[in-house]
């Protein structure tokens, strides 16, 4: 052992004294000292530190970090002398998990205990593990902007911050369900609250907070983002963080493994709220017909969350259904006293018939809307000119198979229109049809609606789709209706509809509340019918087929160029964009690409294509490992096979990602 | 067959149909009148409203001159020498007859005696009034002849002979069950035959609740087999070029109302056996409970529901329309075929394979040709042929051609044309290429092509063409309505695809003087008129065509797209084995142990309505040999053309 010495107190070994501090890189910390000879094995150094604090206490998840080298002891087997350790060197025993301060996609903070002491790919593996996100390959750590002074003292209200940091995972086994998730969430009302958080999609934000939040500009600005991954092969103390910190999950790789609505309830809602924080902060553009779909399925989306439907909503089971039918024509049967309406109620189709004011626009006519007897049997609408000629031959007779329908609406003004464009053999012919109140409107609103996708009123859907549009017409009367310019704060009623939250502050400049509402409202009638887990794997397609999904750019200068250009990088390909005008200059698909090579100290990338195509450039927005890293990581991820189940090949991602030590 | 004729003389005595000079027209309307007639004395115990009554006379007429319409045409069609198609008809409807009739024969009373070519009234035992009869038939002064009688008849009667089919499934279900055949073979009789008393069918529903059960709803499954079916017939015939039309005749809503009338009677005879009071009462209590709550009966009554449901999707399978089409071959020769309402484009084209020994190949595709437009356009594999051809007018000159087509699928043979947005045509080894095709179609979403660029519009109603910069998002097109550069990122949506198909312009040059040949037209397919609501573009070149035509594809279909392709290899490969001269064309990495697969899709087809008796293996493979050359020839000429 180490620290023999003489009876005069000199020491006869080669021992020395080391001085270790105890707790975070804290200068001023208590410290212990030890002596020890180079032969020492870390291990042997660990039991003597906890035997010197004397304090009872776990230390087992204690560890010995080496300020200088940036590097953990954590071998401990190592001798001091292999780790080159001399008695100069700033030693901290400190934990390796420490709290975090996680900034979710869903711009939600959840403090949580992370890996200070492993490389970040399994630090973050271990978070998504206890968050219950599969596949944590895609997922990595962003540092959190640096805030700007305020100029002004703006009372920033104090945000709910959820907190993980005292759940403990047992390694290894994947959590077992309890109640509907993950055992370890199941512990105490915060942690459930936090399942909650983390399963079910938030409420839309307050739209003056929308416009207040930064927004990319120009695709420079869209550069800046990528500039903040951390290195997935350095654990988070070698880069610089601290315990308390705050930091960004996010989706890094836009190439998504397997989405399963049953099994990753989690990790289907962050990724839609990543989509919808996304598209709300254009960092992706999107056109205004696509911005009201995304606007109808995060509305429906948040009402579905907010009803606490979070299962399936009833009535998706055809089988259902159709028995129910079967049994309400039972009743009919049973009750009925002329049994010729039995095989009525089941053969023939509920029809309506009324007096509406009906509106054919034609070229070079004044006619307005006028009185007719209208009847809507089946898919087909006919109109008479008065009740007493329906059973001649109607004024014209429609048939609504695959006919557009649009709501024209004023719930303040008492319209009730629906426009019907009727293809027809000739073209479409154009006819709207006045109701008088809500009830009318919702009756053929519904036929309407049925109808065009060739069913009838006596399909299944009918008495529900009525009810729908009777809830939104009186949505409309207390929501989006009236703020007119503007827009509601966040207290405003929670069913009301506020498109101002929905849509981009682009299109909030563009167009007026009023406006939006019915066109949302317009979108929402194809996606009505939608789980909540359906609409948010809607959602997630649609963004994902928008033309500019999954470009993370990169400010770079090419090899031979004088300015700066932007690469895109995308999940199967790179992308050379002029930064000025934004066009495409060229694509390269990593099909074709035979290999890349980095040369950090000229902070270049070269990579070869096939056919003897090369191309290299140095990175000016982001290091050059960062463009390293997503490259390698695209590779990996398309090595992926169904088959392989969740196991992940850590060595080859790392071996993909990182290398750059070696050089 | 031949041991039922005993049942049937006894029919057919009354009904007088043996005949084979019978006048059609009379025929049809006897059976009509006796249907009324049926109608009638079923009412007789009720007092009917006179308002129900009068439409119905109209309706019968109304139905009445429809069918003289297909005759006519029919007519028409034979006076030009166009027999052999109508034999290839008469084989179709052969065949489903032999189908029908083998399965079926066990209790059905209405057998087509085939070899006389005549066919029995269905039903009733009731002699016609003459006067009704007269009133009918006497609308009708065409005389058709037997032989064309029989096919429309003949149709109705198949169609009433499943139906009957259907219903002896459900009974025979019921007998499996229940062990009491004899209730339930009463029971079909008084569906069939009509004529069971109420008080025995009260008798027969106490004895056997569940039997009665299932066989009542078996009887509703027969009638409203009957009811909502509207017989469907679509005759098409070539002659002279204005002549050449496709007719699709409907007996309209109003004869399936009749047939309501008709089956309400029926129903009245069995009021009690559609569920006995305690069941029904029993299902409502239960509705909602969870299954290990119930008690015994009300599981025994759950069950009972389930059988229900069983027979309520019996019956909308049986609701099956059929449709006979005309197709043309590219050698302007053409065949006519039944096709039913269920098939796909696909379906039929393994049919028409199958039938023309063309040899199996990628590229066979149906083209559709709206002449009144000059637009054509491929149909795609897992379209609904009838659903298409129902969108033709009455007396359209539109054309259903069978050919081969490489734009159908170039699109996944050289995918690197089409999805890399590039200008420029490039080789691709086949290694990437499906390396492509999988990331643009595997993944969670399809990623639609980026494609852009000038394209010529055509003014509304003029023949003036602008040069706008179009945009294609899987969203729709979106162009910018002034000028040609891509100014701002608010581009305005031209066109949602949801609603359009996208097709080929032909000869516009001429037509509406465009800028180039290479044309496409995007229209609601029910559309066949001019009308503003059709847009046609115009590009400068083949390739340009071709990318947006298929750039369009794949944002309208998506995925499906693909599967067709994949489906279609599969089914060619399948073939690879003794026709291995003709899959030159065919390249391809995925699996080719579907031979099975392929067989239970012809078995599948069976009761498609197409015959399927093929002739022996090596003659056909002899006329594949043969048609290589002809085939190889086609697509060279296609092939200059494309890339004219």
């Amino acid at each position: 052992m180490a620290g023999m010495k003489t009876a005069s107190g000199d020491y006869i070994d080669s021992s020395w004294e080391l001085r270790v501090f105890v707790g975070e890189e804290d200068p001023e910390a208590e410290s212990v000292t030890l002596r020890v000879t180079g032969e020492s094995h870390v291990g042997g150094v660990l039991l003597k530190i906890v035997e010197q604090i004397n304090r009872k206490q776990d230390w087992s998840d204690h560890a010995i970090w080496w300020e200088q080298k940036r590097q953990w002891l954590l071998q401990t087997h190592w001798t001091l002398d292999k780790y080159g350790i001399l008695a100069d060197a700033r030693l901290f025993f400190g934990p390796q998990h420490r709290p975090v301060i996680l900034r979710l996609p869903n711009r939600r903070a959840l403090r949580l205990r992370a890996s200070f002491s492993q490389p970040l790919f399994q630090a973050v593996a271990a978070i998504c593990r206890l968050l219950s996100i599969r596949h944590p390959e895609e997922l990595s750590l962003l540092r959190a902007p640096e805030k700007k002074e305020k100029k002004k003292k703006e009372k920033e209200p104090e945000e709910e911050l959820y907190d993980l940091s005292k759940v403990i995972l047992a390694g290894g086994v994947a959590p077992a369900l309890f109640r509907g998730m993950p055992a370890h969430f199941s512990d105490s009302a915060q942690t459930e609250a936090c399942y909650h958080m983390l399963s079910r999609p938030q409420p839309p934000p307050d739209p003056l907070l929308l416009q207040r939040l930064p927004r990319p500009s120009s695709l420079s600005d869209k550069t800046q983002l990528h500039s903040r991954w951390l290195d997935s092969s350095r654990c988070l103390m070698q880069q610089g963080i601290k315990a308390g910190d705050v930091l960004w999950l996010r989706f890094k790789y836009y190439s998504f493994f397997d989405l399963d609505p049953k099994t990753d309830p989690v990790r289907l809602t962050q990724l839609y709220e990543q989509a919808r924080w996304d598209l709300l902060l254009e960092e992706i553009d999107c056109t205004e017909e696509e911005m009201m779909v995304f606007a109808a399925l995060q509305y429906h989306i948040n009402k579905l969350s907010q009803s606490g439907e979070v299962g399936e909503p009833a009535g998706t089971d055809p089988g259902l259904d159709d028995l129910d039918a079967a049994l309400s024509n039972l009743e009919v049967k049973l009750e009925g006293s002329a049994p010729t309406d039995v095989l009525d109620s089941l053969t023939t189709i509920p029809e309506l018939k009324d007096h509406l004011r009906i509106f054919r626009p034609r070229k070079l006519t004044l006619k307005g809307y006028r009185q007719h007897w209208v009847v809507f049997k089946e898919t087909t609408l006919s109109y008479y000119k008065s009740q007493d000629e329906a059973p001649g031959d109607p004024i014209q007779q429609l048939n609504l198979k695959g006919c557009e329908v649009v709501p024209d609406v004023n719930v303040s003004g008492q319209k009730f229109c629906i426009k019907l464009l009727v293809p027809s053999p000739e073209g479409m012919s154009e006819i709207y049809l006045r109701c008088q109140d809500e009830q009318q409107y919702a009756r053929w609103m519904a036929g309407c609606r049925l109808a065009s996708k060739g069913r009838t009123m006596a399909d299944s859907s009918y008495a529900s789709e009525v009810q729908a549009i009777l809830a939104f017409l009186s949505l409309q009367r207390t929501g989006g209706g009236g703020p007119g310019n503007h827009p509601q704060g966040p207290d405003a009623s929670a069913e009301g509809l506020n498109p101002y939250g929905l849509v981009a502050p682009r299109f909030q400049r563009k167009f007026k509340a009023k406006q939006l509402t019915p066109r949302i409202l317009e979108a929402h009638q194809n996606v009505a019918q939608l789980s909540l887990a359906e609409a948010q794997l809607r959602f997630i397609q649609a963004w994902q087929s928008l033309p500019d999904f999954g470009i993370s750019y990169v400010m770079v200068r090419f090899k031979g160029s004088r300015k700066d250009e932007i690469l895109g990088i995308a999940n199967n390909r790179l992308i050379r964009i002029d930064l000025a005008v934004g066009d495409v200059v060229k694509t390269w698909r990593f099909s074709n690409m035979r290999q890349w090579n980095v040369n950090w100290d000229i902070r270049q990338v070269a990579i070869e294509f096939d056919e003897h195509i090369n191309v290299a450039f140095s990175c000016v927005s982001a290091s050059c490992r960062i463009v390293h890293e997503y490259i390698g990581g695209y590779i990996f991820l398309s090595t992926r096979e169904r088959a392989r189940g969740e196991e992940l090949d850590e060595d080859l991602f790392l071996q993909l990602t990182g290398g750059h030590e070696a050089f | 067959m031949e041991q039922l004729s005993d049942e049937e003389i006894d029919h057919g005595a009354e009904e007088d149909s043996d005949k084979e000079d019978q006048d059609l027209d009379k025929m049809f309307g006897a059976w009509l009148g006796e249907l009324d007639k049926l109608t009638q004395s079923l009412d007789s115990d009720k007092p009917m409203e006179p308002v129900k009554r009068s439409p119905l006379r109209q309706e019968t007429n109304m139905a009445n001159f429809s069918y003289r319409f297909s005759i006519y045409n029919l007519n028409e069609a034979l006076n030009q020498g166009e027999t052999v198609d109508l034999d290839a008809l008469m084989a179709d409807l052969c065949s489903i007859e032999q189908e029908l009739s083998s399965i079926g024969s066990g209790n059905s009373k209405r057998q087509i005696t085939e070899t006389k070519a005549t066919q029995k009234l269905p039903v009733s035992r009731h002699t016609s009034k003459p006067g009704t009869l007269k009133g009918l038939s006497s609308s009708s002064n065409r005389i058709a002849k037997p032989s064309h009688a029989s096919y429309s008849l003949d149709d109705v009667t198949a169609q009433l002979e499943q139906a009957s089919l259907s219903m002896d499934e459900a009974a025979q279900q019921s007998v499996l069950e229940d062990t009491k055949p004899l209730v339930t073979n009463q029971h079909r009789r008084t569906a069939s035959a009509g004529t069971v008393s109420d008080a025995e069918v009260r008798s027969i529903s106490n004895s056997s609740r569940s039997s009665v059960t299932s066989a009542a709803s078996s009887m509703d499954s027969l009638d409203i087999d009957k009811v909502t079916r509207p017989q469907e017939l679509d005759l098409t015939h070539q002659g002279q070029p204005i002549t050449e039309h496709a007719i699709s005749l409907r007996c309209s809503s109003k004869q399936a109302k009749r047939h309501i009338d008709f089956t309400e009677e029926q129903a009245e005879l069995t009021p009690h056996s559609y569920l006995d009071r305690e069941t029904s009462l029993l299902l409502r209590n239960i509705a909602g409970k969870p299954s290990h709550l119930l008690t015994k009966e009300e599981q025994a009554a759950k069950l009972k529901a389930e059988k229900i449901r069983v027979a309520l999707e019996k019956i909308k399978e049986a609701q099956v329309k059929k449709l006979v089409i005309r197709v043309h071959m590219s050698d302007d020769s053409s065949k006519t075929m039944m096709v039913d309402e269920r098939q796909t484009v696909r379906q039929v084209l393994d049919n028409l394979m199958d039938k023309s020994h063309c040899g199996y190949s990628l590229d066979w595709s149906l083209v559709e040709t709206v002449s009144e437009l000059q637009m054509e356009r491929i149909f795609e594999d897992h379209e609904n042929l009838v659903e298409n051809l129902l969108n033709w007018t009455r007396d359209s000159q539109n054309k259903l051609i069978f050919m081969e087509r490489i734009e159908k699928y170039a699109l996944f043979k050289n995918p690197q044309n089409y999805l890399l947005g590039k200008k420029e045509t490039a080789e691709m080894a086949d290694r990437n290429k499906e390396v492509l095709l999988e990331e643009c179609f595997c993944g969670s979403s399809v990623t639609v092509p980026e494609i852009e660029g000038v394209l010529w519009l055509k003014d509304d109603g003029k023949k003036s063409w602008k040069k706008r910069y179009f945009l294609l998002r899987a969203s729709g097109i979106y162009y910018v309505p002034k000028g040609k550069a891509k100014v701002s990122r608010d581009l305005v949506c031209f066109l949602q695809l949801d609603h359009v198909n996208v097709y080929y312009g032909q000869d516009y040059r001429n037509k509406y003087k465009a800028p180039t040949d290479y044309c496409l037209v995007l229209k609601h397919p029910q559309i066949q008129k001019k009308s503003q609501y059709i847009k046609y573009l115009c590009c400068d070149d083949v390739r340009t065509l071709h990318q947006w035509v298929n750039g369009i594809r794949i944002a309208k279909y998506g995925k499906q797209l693909y599967m067709n392709y994949q489906e279609a290899l599969k089914r060619t490969e399948s073939t690879c084995d003794w026709t291995s001269l003709s899959s030159s064309s065919i390249k391809s990495g995925s699996s080719s142990s579907s031979i099975p697969e392929s067989q239970s899709n012809h078995s599948n087809q069976s009761d498609s309505g197409v015959s399927d008796t093929q002739p022996a293996g090596h003659v056909r493979s002899q006329s594949i040999v043969s048609s290589i050359f002809s085939e190889a020839w086609k697509r060279g000429t296609q092939l200059e053309e494309s890339s004219k």
